[in-house]
């Protein structure tokens, strides 16, 4: 028993997650050549791999911020990031898209043995 | 057996080169009342590898187009003006113009004992370095002449109308 409750805090460790940041406080400020701005986003989706290669756990971009994540299953990728997105463009009713940048980073123990990978989306989103 | 590991160790230790692409409706979508064009993909392109002494490129991501294996030797790869030519390869040939570049750039030259929290006393023994370029392809759309231009082209048709009327005149 003990060694059950062992493994699924070790699984709850490696496991990723899918969450979403906004920002919409722009103190009645435009950007884009004056263009009323919604919010500024930040996606960011995380997986565990063992040997760079085989998923442990990764975030489940069907429910950003909700602590769910995919056991054995990669999600940490750039459509992933952009469906959830496309999630808050429909919740925020945003119809633009601006200043959208991406990049993944990489972290690992012991060069190859676990990786914690990432993807990191951000965005501007406009009426 | 040895060979074996030796080869499936280098691959994962070797750096890697990939070209992350991905689109949504919704993006498509977001421009449609926008004077930039229509989104058609959202790019990332990345290459990482190990360096020497910050010098010396041990294993990097092969970056080189039509490249038969994802890595290569003892040749650096992770050069901006490589990777930013494949994005703008990719780009002209989607006929596309690119938008929000961002470029990243990601160096690590200290390293821990392995199994420790310790770092490595020296460093710049072994270095990664890592690039990174992130744009948003747009549909090509020819660029808005100048006044200057629009008011030379008119001069021209008018000069090209009437050297066609004068013959006619003469008679």
């Amino acid at each position: 028993m003990k060694k059950m409750r062992l493994l699924a805090a070790a699984m709850a460790l490696c496991a990723g997650c899918a969450t979403i940041n906004t920002a919409d406080d722009y103190h009645g400020m435009g950007i884009e050549n004056g263009e009323t701005p919604i919010e500024t986003v930040e996606i960011e989706n995380t997986g565990w791999l063992l040997f760079q290669c085989i998923p442990i756990g990764s975030g489940d971009p069907r429910y950003p911020n909700n602590k769910t994540c995919r056991l054995f299953q990669n999600t940490v990728t750039l459509q992933n990031n952009l469906n959830i997105l496309k999630g808050e463009m429909e919740r925020t009713g945003a119809t633009r898209v601006a200043n959208l940048s991406s990049r993944k980073t990489n972290e690992s123990i012991l060069l190859i043995l676990l990786t914690r990978r990432a993807y990191h989306t951000s965005a501007v989103l406009l009426k | 057996m040895t060979r074996t590991l030796l080869f499936v160790g280098t691959t994962l230790l070797a750096g890697c080169y990939s070209m992350d692409i991905a689109t949504t409706d919704a993006l498509q979508n977001s421009a449609l009342s926008s004077r930039d064009g229509k989104v058609l993909e959202h790019v990332v392109v990345s290459n990482y590898g190990w360096y020497l002494f910050n010098w010396i490129p041990i294993a990097c991501g092969n970056a080189t187009p039509g490249a038969f294996f994802p890595w290569k030797f003892f040749s650096s790869q992770v050069k901006s003006d490589l990777l930013h030519d494949r994005l703008m390869t990719h780009a002209a040939a989607q006929n596309a113009d690119v938008k929000d570049i961002s470029f990243i750039r990601n160096e690590k030259v200290c390293f821990d004992l392995p199994g420790t929290n310790f770092p490595v006393p020296i460093p710049y023994i072994l270095c990664y370095r890592e690039i990174q370029f992130s744009g948003v392809l747009m549909q090509h759309k020819d660029p808005e002449p100048s006044p200057e231009a629009k008011q030379r082209k008119a001069v021209e048709e008018m000069n090209q109308l009437l050297n066609r009327l004068s013959p006619e005149e003469e008679k």
